[in-house]
């Protein structure tokens, strides 16, 4: 009883000196966030690797999502005789959902988890700490630019899912199914809501990436700096990125649907 | 009577239960070229990176040019890390830039000076070390001397009154670290630094070293001048000082007895 107690207690300080450790590391990113010579060209630099490189798994993905869902709303919204609607569920569901989520989970897996393996190695052959010593810290040149490219590229590349994926959905069911181009069009024109929907949408996007950018950047900071420690780190950034996304998809979608 | 650069007093390190230092006390003074000396795992690489604030001490104070860094914010121990140049036994270049934005970067980043000029400095610093004309090159496309070469200049590049080598002459060839203990010698001496050499090769870094320090298990064991050291009586500075495979200091970590380790029931690791 006494020693599970204890092992209790050890994992609630280990859990309490987490949350403090990564809160503390969040301040740090957003006071520190300063623009020096060359912090333009930095975040650009990251944003093409971070943003840029993901667009083929995001365009891809969306695409194959449009698709499915186009196809799945058919042969569920013929049985109802509402095919009519066919445009705004898919609309809807992509840019209030889908679009957000799948282009986090995609972004988590494809960018987090290299940005997380990058600092470990950066740790690792000390390249960080080589930075230090040269004056420079490196939370301000190799954190926070990292931060903000992963916070402007995740909506943005939030925005092309959609589209591509709506843009899907519209060709499978208007060249493939046949269906109406105009209705297609103008009902979802009538129940897509920029201040609603849209808006929401990149919203999420936005918490999603600073999330995920938070824990990739956390854990490769704090990553133990050898081959097991960062394989490690890449997979809590995978795991931690997907259930945070999910959680917090779940807490903004219950603050925001009182208006839909 | 040289001033002290450094001076380090009672300080303690540990990681837990294990201590790499205790109460150790150490004046390094201005202008020498100071060699730590030790078995592996007696804490010489913890050593630099106490002064350097890489890590920090559990108790006591170290001293730079009378600062206390060990009181020091982040913040300004960044202004003073400056004033200290780390050649790593990793080398730590930067993999994403060349060998020539190695060496500009921390002058880019600390000054506001034009670029042809920085292009100029940057240039002699290559040139210092012979690799002028590799200054395109990235470091995967450099060998083990050049890539220690171009960790030197660039740990050179913000003119460090402190330099702090982590075993530089690790897998050199006898011409590359015949030219690193050249170069770092000159450097000590043309430009009026203080250097602090953490190394195994004991024959080459007495023969530039003014003053040799030799650690065991987180304690000075001796102190002095090469020669002082090169023929001391003590068992264990002598055993160490000529590479002899006798004597008290220990090749083996502590363990219990093997006898027992091979005979008895086997214990999970």
């Amino acid at each position: 009883m006494n020693l599970l107690l204890r092992n209790l207690g050890f994992r609630v300080i280990q859990w309490l000196n987490f949350i403090g450790r990564s809160g503390y590391f969040f301040v740090q990113m957003v006071v520190k966030s300063s623009w020096y010579r060359g912090f333009t060209q930095d975040v650009y630099k990251q944003i093409y690797q971070l943003g840029f490189q993901s667009l083929g798994i995001i365009t891809v993905s969306a695409l194959f999502i449009g698709l499915v869902l186009s196809l799945q709303g058919i042969h569920t919204l013929e049985k109802f005789g509402a095919l009519s609607q066919l445009g705004p569920m898919i609309a809807l569901s992509i840019l209030r959902e889908m679009g957000p989520v799948i282009s986090a989970l995609l972004f988590s897996g494809r960018a987090c988890s290299a940005l997380t393996a990058e600092i470990g190695l950066l740790k690792a052959s000390d390249q960080l700490d080589a930075l230090k010593m040269m004056g420079i810290d490196p939370i301000v040149r190799v954190i926070i630019p990292r931060f903000w490219s992963g916070v402007i590229g995740l909506p943005l590349l939030n925005i092309l899912f959609c589209a591509v994926a709506i843009v899907g959905g519209y060709w499978y069911c208007t060249h493939q199914m046949m269906l109406d181009s105009g209705m297609f069009w103008a009902n979802t024109q009538n129940a897509v809501s920029w201040e609603l929907d849209i808006k929401n949408g990149i919203i999420k996007s936005i918490v999603f990436a600073v999330l995920l950018l938070w824990i990739a950047l956390y854990q490769g900071l704090n990553c133990t700096p050898t081959a097991n420690g960062i394989s490690k780190a890449t997979t809590r950034t995978v795991v931690l990125g997907a259930l945070c996304v999910l959680g917090s998809d779940f807490i903004l979608t219950a603050l925001m649907i009182g208006d839909w | 009577m040289n001033k002290t650069l450094i001076d380090i007093q009672q300080v303690t390190l540990s990681y837990g239960e294990k201590h790499i230092f205790s109460n150790l006390n150490i004046q390094i003074p201005k202008g020498k070229i100071i060699a730590i000396l030790g078995p592996s795992g007696c804490g010489k690489t913890s050593f630099l990176r106490l002064i350097s604030q890489l890590i920090f001490a559990t108790e006591g104070h170290i001293y730079f040019e009378g600062t206390d860094l060990t009181s020091l914010s982040e913040a300004k121990m960044q202004d003073f890390r400056r004033k200290m140049g780390f050649m790593f036994q990793s080398n730590a270049l930067f993999t994403d830039l060349n060998v020539y934005e190695n060496i500009a970067y921390p002058i880019r980043v600390h000054s506001n000076l034009p670029e042809d000029l920085i292009r100029s400095i940057t240039l002699m610093k290559l040139h210092m070390v012979g690799l002028r004309g590799a200054y395109l090159k990235m470091p995967h496309e450099l060998s083990g001397g050049m890539a220690r070469r171009v960790a030197l200049a660039r740990s050179l590049a913000l003119d460090p009154c402190l330099m702090l080598y982590d075993e530089p002459f690790t897998g050199q060839d006898p011409i590359g670290m015949r030219v690193l203990l050249n170069l770092v010698k000159r450097f000590n001496d043309c430009l009026n630094m203080t250097s602090i050499i953490v190394s195994h090769d004991v024959d080459e870094v007495c023969q530039i070293a003014d003053y040799v320090i030799l650690f065991e298990a987180g304690q000075i064991l001796a102190q002095g001048t090469p020669d002082e050291l090169k023929n001391s009586e003590h068992v264990k500075v002598n055993q160490f000082m000529k590479g002899r495979l006798e004597g008290e200091m220990p090749f083996h970590y502590p363990a219990q007895s093997y006898y027992k380790d091979l005979l008895d029931e086997p214990v999970a690791p």
